[in-house]
């Protein structure tokens, strides 16, 4: 029950940090995939794949909110947060920087192909007005910055893991 | 048993507490000055690469004159319609002022060319869709495309979706359909060839729209393409207003005309 309530807690911070403030920052730190980088460190670093949600319900609100000009996020998110646990878990090692690197790239490149398919048979089906080169650019700087923002916070976060007090809280998000 | 029955009744709750009315404007509190800050550095970066030799104070005063020259121009045409009008009907005609309601920014979209954002405003204030939103000096930077009880999404101008009816400030007051395309200009189409328009031509809301007021300003003319061959031509339109430099706006919520 609590560790439900923490998670819910943090994916409203997180995603309020996201939406609010990254989304107000300039070209290109505007795209900066806040959220996802942080899920993804979190179920590849420290094994919490219930964090794998955060990526569902930010999809969710893309949709609610009609945020995105990809349509149908919910379903592109959900399938990505399954990429996400299973590249973190099985794919890639969690005991290096590149090894977290590698599996938010793979994370970031589902996201961009799911984005892609349901562009795809959204034009087939109906007439939609996408811009491909523009969908592409913001599928390279999304990487980028992500890759940025990872090499940012991962020496500061090892700092505080070394304090010991996130290994509490590894039982509570695990499984 | 208990637990498969617990949590998801707990996902249910937290869904519903999520959008519902009070958690929003809560969030909104803590959304608003994260969207300020952001939009601060937004504005010092943008004025910095604007300009390297000038200050930010001075590019802020430049656009401060551009943005008074625009609506001293737009409220004297105004005034020379208002005039002739008033000569044909012999004092008839008031002018009254637009109900409105302000809004802060709480969220904007993740795609750069997106140029949508919620606002702490939403039915229960009276935000419908198709409603315009403007900016302090009356600039229109968007319209109403979505509501919840206490939320609503714009979507800018620049949108590839976004179209408005505008009109052309020139001798004809030409009328015609402003579109976005996606990046940071508008595109003008339906504009008839015998159309006499100008670069710098100022573009205002024409009021042929529901719920849109006619006289909001929109933008100048930047370039005009013009093919013999094709029965309208189309004008380039610069906004005079960015949606990202601002983050308060106001929802006009009746014309009142």
């Amino acid at each position: 029950m609590m560790r439900f309530f923490i998670v819910v807690a943090l994916f409203l911070v997180v995603s309020i940090i996201q939406m609010a403030f990254f989304t107000s920052l300039p070209e290109p730190f505007s795209l900066t995939p806040f959220l996802l980088v942080v899920s993804v460190y979190l179920i590849q670093r420290f094994g919490f794949s219930l964090i794998g949600w955060w990526i569902v319900f930010q999809g969710f609100i893309l949709d609610f909110y009609h945020l995105s000009s990809v349509p149908f996020e919910f379903f592109s998110y959900s399938a990505t947060a399954v990429i996400a646990v299973f590249a973190s878990r099985s794919l890639f090692s969690n005991r290096s920087f590149y090894g977290v690197l590698g599996a938010i790239v793979t994370t970031l490149l589902s996201l961009s192909v799911f984005e892609l398919l349901i562009t795809i048979v959204l034009i087939t089906f109906h007439s939609s007005q996408v811009q491909f080169s523009v969908l592409f650019m913001f599928v390279i700087w999304r990487t980028i910055l992500a890759a940025a923002f990872l090499f940012l916070i991962y020496p500061f976060t090892e700092k505080i893991l070394k304090l010991g007090w996130i290994v509490d809280y590894k039982s509570t998000f695990s499984r | 048993m208990k637990r498969q029955i617990v949590v998801p009744l707990l996902i249910i709750i937290c869904i519903l507490l999520l959008f519902s009315g009070g958690f929003s404007r809560v969030a909104g509190y803590v959304q608003q000055p994260l969207v300020s800050a952001g939009t601060s550095i937004f504005r010092w970066v943008y004025f910095a690469a604007a300009s390297p030799t000038m200050s930010i104070d001075e590019i802020e005063n430049l656009i401060e004159q551009r943005n008074s020259f625009a609506i001293d121009q737009a409220e004297y045409e105004e005034l020379v319609d208002e005039n002739e009008e008033l000569r044909a009907l012999l004092g008839f005609s008031e002018r009254t002022a637009y109900s409105h309601i302000p809004a802060s920014i709480i969220a904007r979209s993740p795609l750069d060319d997106t140029d949508r954002f919620v606002i702490d405003k939403g039915e229960s204030e009276g935000v419908k869709v198709g409603l315009p939103v403007v900016i302090d000096d009356g600039f229109l930077i968007g319209k109403v495309t979505s509501v919840t009880n206490e939320n609503a999404t714009v979507t800018g101008l620049t949108h590839i979706e976004s179209a408005t009816a505008v009109s052309i400030l020139n001798l004809n007051k030409t009328i015609g359909l402003l579109e976005g395309e996606g990046g940071s200009l508008l595109s003008m189409s339906y504009i008839p060839q015998d159309q006499e328009l100008e670069t710098n031509d100022l573009v205002v809301t024409s009021g042929l729209e529901e719920y849109v007021p006619g006289g909001l300003l929109v933008g100048v003319i930047n370039a005009i393409q013009e093919d013999s061959q094709a029965p309208f031509k189309e004008a380039v339109v610069e906004p005079l207003a960015d949606a990202k430099q601002y983050s308060r706006v106001f929802v006009i919520l009746e014309s009142g005309l």
